[in-house]
C-alpha cells in the first residue's frame, strides 16, 4: 500500500509536469501561429477578391429593432455589394460593452471597427493608441454630408479619431391629449412648466416622467437650465474642464435653485429615483405621465405599432422652456454626438476595414436608414422623404432651428470618474434632498478630483 | 398541538411559501405581456392577449437552443471537474498526513474570498496569450477554479464526520486508495456532493461577466447572452427577456426539485463538526 501510493504520487507528479509543459508549449505555439497569421493576412489584403472577415464590435445587441436593426441593414447591404467580405459582429449591451472594450484595448485585440462613445471614453482609447486617426478632409462633401460641429467629442488635440453616428439632443416629449383634456397650458417658460406640474399633480396625473435611476438625465436637465439662464453653451463645459468654478457662480447657484424647485414641487413622477429608462418610458407611453424628458433618439415612438394608438397620435415635442430673466433662448439646443465608430489600429485588414467604415458612414447608408426607420436622428444631413411622422418633423424643426448647440454633454466631457461622481452628486441631491449649495460643492469636487 | 394552532401554523407556512414563490409567478406572468405593459400600476397583470410571440422570439432571436447546449456542456464539465477535485482534495486534507497540508488547505480556502470579477482582466490577458479565449476551456477553467474552494470546504467538513473505521476495514479487505475514495467515501458524502453540484450548477448557469469577456464567437455563447440579445442601447424588449428567463430558470427549478431533500441535508450535515 505504501509503495502503491508512492508510485501513484510519482505518476501524478509526472502528469502534472507534463500538463504544464504541454500548456506552455501550447502558448508558445499559438503565438507563432498568430504571428504567421497576421503576416500572411497582411500580405493578402491588397487583392480585393480575397475572402476577408472583418470584426465589428458594437453596443447594439438587439438586431431586430431600433439602431441595432439599422446597423444590421448597413452590414447586409455591404455584404451584398462585396460578397468576398464577411463581417463578424460581436455585440454586448452598454455596460458589458464598455468593460470588454477596455479588455480589448488592454490586450490590443485585432478588431477592425468598433463602436465608441465620444468624449472621455474615446480619449482613453486614443491615449492607448488603440484607434486610428482619420483625415477630416476625406469626409467632407456630398458622400458624407456631416453637419457642422459634430466632430467635437471625437477630436483630441485637433485630430479626428472617430465619426459620430447620431445627433442627440434633449427635448420634452409631451402627451397633447392630457394637456387638452385637463385644460392645462403647454409651458413655454420654466415657471409655467412648474405650474403645469402642480396642476397635473392636483388631477392625479404624473407631470413629468424621469429615468431617475440612470441619473444622467438630471445632469442634462441641469445643463439645460444653465444654458437657458446664461445663453452660454460653454459655461458648464468650462466648469468641468476646471476653467470656471461651480461654486460661487451666481448662474450655477440660480440653476441649482431652479432644479431644487423642480424637485420640491414634485415635477417628476412618484418614486422617480427607482425608475430606469424603460420604466420611465412606459409610464409616459401608457398615458399616465404628461411629459417625458428624453433624447431625440425616441423619434420612433410615433410609429411603433406596439404602443397604444391614442398615445401615438398625441405625442409631441416641446423645446426646453426658457427661464424668466435668463439670457438663453429656447433655440439654444443641448445637442451632442455621443455614439460613433472608430477604426482600430491593430486591424489585420486595414484597407478592407476602411472601405467598410467609409461605406457605413456615407450619407445614404447609416444616416438614411436610421432616419427612415425612426431609430435616431443622424449626425449627417438627411433628405426628408415626406413619409415622416409628425413627431419626426417636429424633431427636425428643433434641430434645424437651433441657434446654438452644446456639442458635448457636460457629464461626458470629463473623465469617467467625473461622470460617476457628478451622477452621484445629482443622486444625492434628488434622493437625499441636499441643498443647491451642497450640489454645487459636490460638482466642484467632482471636477477637481477627476 | 390544538387544532387552531395547527391552522395558524399552516396559514403561516402558506404565506411564507407564497412569498418565496412570488418572484417566479411574477416572472411567468410578465413573460406573457408585451414590453409596453411593463411597469404599470398593478403588481400582477392578467395577460388579456398572451404574447406567445415572446417565447418564439426567445427561441429564435434569443438563439435559445444553441446557447442552452453550450451552457449545459460548460456547466456539466465544470461540475464533473469540481466534484472530482473537491472530493480528492477533501480526502487528502482530512485523511492523509503530509507536510504542508494545513498550508495548502489555507491556500485553497483563500479562493473562497477572491471575488471572481477582480481576476477578470488578468485572466483575459493570460487566456489570450494561451489561446484559451473563445473556447469552452476558457470558461470551464475559471468556473472550476472558483467552485473548487467552496466544494473542498463543504466536503472536508463532511468527511471529518465519517468514522475512520469504514476505511480501515476497506484497507483490510485490500481496497486501494481510488477504491476507498470513489467507492467508499463518495457514496457516504453524497448529500454534501449534491450540495456542491447544485451550488456549482447555479453559479455557472447564471454567470455572465466572465463569459461576456472571454467569448466573442456566437457559436460558443452561453444562456445569459440570450437575455442580452433583446437589449437596445436605451430600452429593451422586456417581454422577450422575461420569456428567456423563464426558459433559463426551468432547468434550475427541475434540478432543485429533484435534489431538494439532499440539499437541505447536505447544507446542515457537516455543520456540527465543520
Amino acid at each position: 500500500m505504501v509503495m502503491n501510493s508512492k508510485s501513484t504520487r510519482n505518476i501524478l507528479l509526472v502528469t502534472a509536469l507534463a500538463a504544464v509543459s504541454v500548456l506552455s508549449a501550447c502558448g508558445g505555439g499559438n503565438d507563432k501561429n498568430n504571428n504567421a497569421g497576421s503576416s500572411t493576412n497582411g500580405g493578402t489584403t491588397g487583392s480585393a477578391d480575397k475572402e476577408v472577415t472583418l470584426r465589428l464590435f458594437s453596443n447594439l445587441p438587439d438586431r431586430k429593432s431600433g439602431q441595432g436593426l439599422a446597423e444590421q441593414m448597413v452590414i447586409d447591404n455591404y455584404i451584398k455589394a462585396n460578397p468576398n467580405v464577411k463581417i463578424d459582429i460581436e455585440t454586448l449591451a452598454e455596460e458589458p460593452f464598455k468593460n470588454k472594450l477596455k479588455a480589448y484595448m488592454a490586450s490590443n485585440e485585432a478588431l477592425d471597427v468598433t463602436m465608441v462613445h465620444g468624449g472621455a471614453e474615446l480619449n482613453t482609447l486614443v491615449q492607448a493608441g488603440y484607434v486610428k486617426e482619420l483625415n477630416p478632409a476625406e469626409y467632407e462633401g456630398d458622400t458624407y454630408k456631416f453637419l457642422p460641429g459634430v466632430y467635437k467629442s471625437f477630436t483630441f488635440n485637433d485630430k479626428l479619431y472617430g465619426l459620430p453616428r447620431n445627433s442627440d439632443y434633449e427635448v420634452i416629449y409631451y402627451n397633447k391629449k392630457l394637456f387638452d383634456d385637463n385644460g392645462i397650458k403647454i409651458p413655454t417658460t420654466y415657471a409655467e412648466l412648474l405650474e403645469a406640474g402642480k396642476q397635473f399633480r392636483a388631477k392625479g396625473i404624473e407631470p413629468m416622467s424621469m429615468n431617475g435611476k440612470d441619473l444622467w438625465s438630471f445632469a442634462a436637465f441641469f445643463q439645460d437650465l444653465v444654458v437657458r439662464l446664461t445663453g452660454d453653451q460653454n459655461l458648464m463645459l468650462d466648469a468641468v474642464a476646471k476653467k470656471k468654478n461651480f461654486t460661487g457662480d451666481e448662474n450655477f447657484t440660480k440653476a441649482a435653485e431652479l432644479l431644487a424647485q423642480a424637485r420640491d414641487t414634485k415635477l417628476f413622477q412618484e418614486s422617480f429615483m427607482t425608475a430606469d429608462y424603460g420604466a420611465s418610458q412606459n409610464l409616459f407611453t401608457q398615458g399616465r405621465a404628461a411629459m417625458w424628458y428624453m433624447g431625440s433618439w425616441e423619434a420612433g415612438m410615433a410609429t411603433n405599432d406596439k404602443l397604444p394608438e391614442d398615445f401615438r397620435n398625441n405625442v409631441n415635442v416641446l423645446k426646453f422652456p426658457v427661464v424668466e430673466g435668463g439670457k438663453g433662448k429656447d433655440t439654444d439646443l443641448l445637442a451632442w454626438n455621443g455614439g460613433g465608430y472608430s477604426l482600430v489600429s491593430s486591424s489585420k485588414h486595414p484597407e478592407e476595414a476602411k472601405k467598410f467604415f467609409d461605406y457605413m458612414m456615407s450619407a445614404d447608408q447609416w444616416a438614411k436608414i436610421v432616419w427612415d426607420t425612426g431609430a435616431a436622428v443622424p449626425a449627417q444631413k438627411y433628405e426628408l422623404t415626406g413619409k415622416e411622422s409628425e413627431l419626426q418633423k417636429q424633431l427636425t424643426e428643433v434641430l434645424t432651428g437651433a441657434t446654438s448647440t452644446a456639442g458635448s454633454i457636460a457629464l461626458d466631457s470629463g473623465t469617467p470618474k467625473f461622470k460617476d461622481d457628478a451622477q452621484n452628486a445629482f443622486g444625492k441631491f434628488f434622493a437625499g434632498g441636499s441643498t443647491p449649495e451642497q450640489l454645487l460643492a459636490d460638482l466642484q469636487k467632482a471636477a477637481e478630483t477627476q | 398541538m390544538t387544532k387552531s394552532t395547527k391552522t395558524i401554523l399552516w396559514v403561516f407556512f402558506l404565506i411564507v411559501a407564497l412569498v418565496q414563490l412570488f418572484p417566479l409567478i411574477w416572472l411567468v406572468d410578465f413573460s406573457f405581456l408585451s414590453s409596453n405593459e411593463f411597469y404599470s400600476s398593478s403588481v400582477l397583470k392578467w395577460p388579456s392577449d398572451p404574447q406567445w410571440q415572446n417565447y418564439i422570439n426567445a427561441w429564435v432571436d434569443g438563439k435559445f437552443l444553441r446557447y442552452f447546449i453550450n451552457s449545459a456542456f460548460v456547466t456539466s464539465v465544470t461540475i464533473l471537474l469540481t466534484v472530482i477535485l473537491s472530493l480528492t482534495l477533501g480526502y487528502a486534507f482530512t485523511r492523509m498526513q503530509w507536510k504542508l497540508r494545513s498550508v495548502f488547505f489555507t491556500i485553497i480556502l483563500l479562493g473562497i474570498m477572491i471575488p471572481i470579477h477582480a481576476t477578470l482582466l488578468p485572466n483575459f490577458a493570460i487566456f489570450k496569450a494561451l489561446g484559451l479565449t473563445n473556447s469552452y476551456l476558457g470558461l470551464i477553467l475559471p468556473y472550476t477554479a472558483v467552485s473548487v474552494p467552496l466544494g473542498t470546504f463543504i466536503l472536508t467538513g463532511f468527511m471529518r464526520s465519517i468514522p475512520r473505521a469504514m476505511e480501515e476495514s476497506a484497507v483490510v479487505d485490500g481496497a486501494n486508495i481510488y477504491r476507498i475514495v470513489f467507492q467508499i467515501i463518495a457514496p457516504l458524502t453524497a448529500p454534501a456532493l449534491v450540495t456542491v453540484i447544485v451550488t456549482t450548477f447555479l453559479n455557472c448557469w447564471n454567470e455572465f461577466i466572465m463569459a461576456s469577456t472571454f467569448l466573442s464567437k456566437d457559436a460558443l455563447k452561453t444562456l445569459p447572452f440570450s437575455v442580452m440579445n433583446f437589449a437596445g442601447q436605451y430600452s429593451s424588449d422586456y417581454g422577450s427577456q422575461f420569456a428567456v428567463m423563464v426558459l433559463t430558470s426551468i432547468p434550475a427549478i427541475v434540478i432543485y426539485a429533484i435534489f431538494n431533500e439532499q440539499i437541505t441535508k447536505g447544507v446542515t450535515a457537516g455543520a456540527v463538526k465543520g
